[in-house]
């Protein structure tokens, strides 16, 4: 997705160092699914420390020097969402499952089950999307670029972020510290009284994959439409937009951590002035103003 | 024009009312009254303009209920009831020290329930702090029905007939001398007699230190007394604050997270020998907890990483990120328990610690 500037206010500098993170879970999750039997301990932990630097440089190089390219940069965004966190990440909980049950021949055919409802899903939102933009399907066709159009400025060049942004919701408020505390207290339940901790798959795998359905027809299979829609302008008229917020996160980029070292054009950020300040009348000007009623 | 219709309207009506209740709802309207200018004198639409945004002022007002239990002895202040309505100023001279006591002291230690009453509600030092705070409970308590029955009610537990007597679901009048000898002392007892509380909510902004620094805006001198006035208002009324406490923390959820893990790694490694004495294994206690503490350390880091990426970086929805990021730290943590890695953390664990003493 386009990254608007209130998102990138809430998180963005914090990019290398949840991607390692990220990148690292990622892949060993990967794995312990797929591959339990066939890698030993050390192979996992180096692996780990190879995803680890690749998700610190691609963090950094995303937070502080890539150019917000809008198309090219949220399609490998989305992409990574969608293959990464969905398909390797929850979707490997599923062979767990199988080996937990006994039935570890059927690791593969759970793995891919996943994957089909991940596809089907993610084309289902598209068609969505489809339909109501009218690409191809619906009534009113070809009001897509007309709808684009109002995202896009061609003079320079830049597509805004509400592209592809979402009503917001009520929850948006919603603290996360007290659901992820309360939450992961749930395989302690299992070791309690499942049978161990790892019976929470059980649990992990069904939730995990409908939460991922809902979260591609919802939230992530739209975008894609739209991006692949703003991906074909692009090629229609030969050179590619850029983020309406640019000027605004380079703003934001120059006052992350190290920034100094790691942008291209640093320059020390001016201060922002948020509230008008009222000007307080000097003494001579109070009087003034009473000598003259 | 309609507030100044209402506060007619409440003056009619309070006319046939005690003497007392008409006194607490001439507080209780001047209360309003002193809201309504508050409210009037400042432009108070939060969402529209800047024009004053250092004023910590209330944006709403909450209405709360409180309960009001206790035991009180009876009494008639007399004085205080000829003499009609509490003025701060003091009495003119020629009245003695001991009216002018009566009149404005507070009353002592083991003052009657109406006395206490009287002076919370129409005392000189807080006319408008607790009167509506108190309100309901003195309505409630001085309606004419009730008094007549407690009147009624003191009357047969002083000829001894009866020791205890309800006067309605709230109140009960009994007698307070068990021993049998002398004279019974009638005292009420109070239950869960609710009042509404009225107390001035702050919005979110309004305590909370802006980031980019403090922003100063010059204020008028009508704001400053209104706002002392109210600001007394908050501070005598029971204003119960919301408590920055575990709700949104960091410390919260992380606590929520380790802590139930380590109290039944506690419980398991607490035992009993043969004579009865409580001893703590705390090697098994350190083993368990590097199994267990670690998968949820991960499970927290993870879950919180995936939900901050998926909000930031994507520039994503918050409510389903932090769904997604909640199942993604369990299954990470199922993740960990099921590889294995969690008991090869005991068993490194355990290496540390060296053999059993």
């Amino acid at each position: 997705m386009i990254l608007p500037i209130e998102n990138a206010r809430k998180g963005f500098g914090k990019a290398p160092l949840l991607l390692p993170l990220v990148n690292a879970m990622v892949l060993v999750m990967f794995l312990c699914g797929l591959f339990l039997n066939a890698i030993t301990g050390e192979m996992i932990f180096s692996l780990m420390c190879v995803a680890s630097a690749i998700g610190l440089f691609v963090g950094v190089f995303d937070a502080y020097r890539s150019k917000l390219l809008g198309s090219a940069r949220a399609l490998i965004c989305l992409g990574y969402v969608i293959v990464g966190f969905e398909i390797m990440t929850l979707g490997s909980v599923w062979p767990m499952v199988t080996t937990l049950a006994g039935r570890s021949d059927l690791k593969l055919v759970a793995f891919l089950m996943h994957i089909l409802c991940v596809l089907l899903s993610v084309l289902g939102g598209m068609y969505q999307e489809a339909r109501c933009l009218g690409w191809r399907t619906g009534i009113v066709k070809g009001w897509w670029r007309g709808e684009l159009n109002r995202h896009v400025n061609y003079d320079k060049r830049l597509v805004s972020p509400t592209l592809t942004k979402q009503p917001s919701s009520r929850l948006d408020s919603a603290k996360p510290y007290l659901i992820l505390g309360l939450g992961l207290n749930i395989p302690l339940l299992f070791e309690l009284y499942g049978g161990g901790r790892a019976n929470a798959a059980y649990l992990a795998a069904p939730v995990g994959t409908i939460a991922t359905i809902y979260l591609n027809v919802r939230y992530l299979g739209p975008p894609l439409l739209r991006l692949l829609l703003l991906r074909k302008l692009e090629k229609e008229v030969g050179y590619r937009f850029q983020n309406a917020d640019y000027e605004q996160i380079q703003e934001l980029r120059r006052s992350f951590f190290l920034a100094r070292w790691l942008m291209k054009d640093y320059r020390p950020p001016t201060p922002r002035v948020e509230a008008e300040v009222l000007p307080v009348p000097s003494r001579q000007a109070i009087k003034k103003r009473k000598r003259r009623r | 024009m309609i507030r100044t219709f209402v506060i007619l309207l409440e003056q009619i009506m309070s006319s046939s009312c005690s003497p007392l209740q008409a006194e607490a709802n001439c507080q209780a309207s001047r209360l309003q009254q002193a809201i309504w200018q508050h409210q009037s004198a400042l432009p108070l639409s939060s969402r529209s303009d800047g024009r004053f945004p250092g004023l910590c002022r209330a944006e709403s007002w909450d209405l709360s209920y409180q309960t009001l239990d206790g035991d009180f002895a009876l009494d008639e202040p007399l004085a205080r009831k000829l003499v009609g309505s509490a003025h701060a100023n003091a009495p003119s001279g020629g009245i003695g020290y001991w009216m002018k006591e009566y009149l404005l002291g507070s009353p002592g230690a083991d003052a009657g329930f109406r006395e206490q009453m009287m002076a919370a509600t129409v005392g000189p030092g807080n006319t408008l702090g607790n009167v509506n705070s108190l309100r309901m409970a003195g309505n409630a308590a001085v309606g004419q029905n009730v008094s007549n029955a407690i009147q009624a009610g003191t009357r047969r537990i002083l000829s001894g007939e009866a020791s205890a007597i309800r006067i309605n679901e709230h109140m009960t009048l009994y007698n307070a001398n068990k021993s049998g000898k002398g004279l019974p002392r009638p005292r009420l007892r109070i239950t869960g007699l609710r009042m509404q509380v009225v107390s001035p909510a702050f919005g979110e902004n309004a305590l909370r230190v802006s980031r980019n620094g403090s922003m100063s805006a010059p204020m008028r001198k009508i704001a400053i007394e209104q706002t002392r006035k109210i600001g007394s208002l908050a501070a005598s009324s029971h204003w119960s604050g919301k408590p920055a406490s575990l709700n949104n923390t960091f410390k919260g959820g992380a606590a929520l997270t380790f802590l139930p893990s380590a109290g039944i790694d506690l419980y398991n490694s607490i035992n009993r020998d043969m004579q009865g004495n409580i001893h703590w294994d705390h090697r098994r206690f350190l083993i368990d907890s590097a199994k267990s503490q670690s998968g949820n350390a991960l499970g927290f880091g993870v879950g919180l990483g995936v939900e901050a990426a998926l909000v930031a970086f994507v520039g994503f929805a918050a409510a389903p990120a932090i769904i997604v990021g909640l199942i993604a730290g369990i299954a990470v943590q199922a993740a960990w328990g099921y590889s294995g890695m969690s008991d090869k953390t005991g068993s490194i664990a355990e290496q540390a610690l060296g053999t059993h003493p």
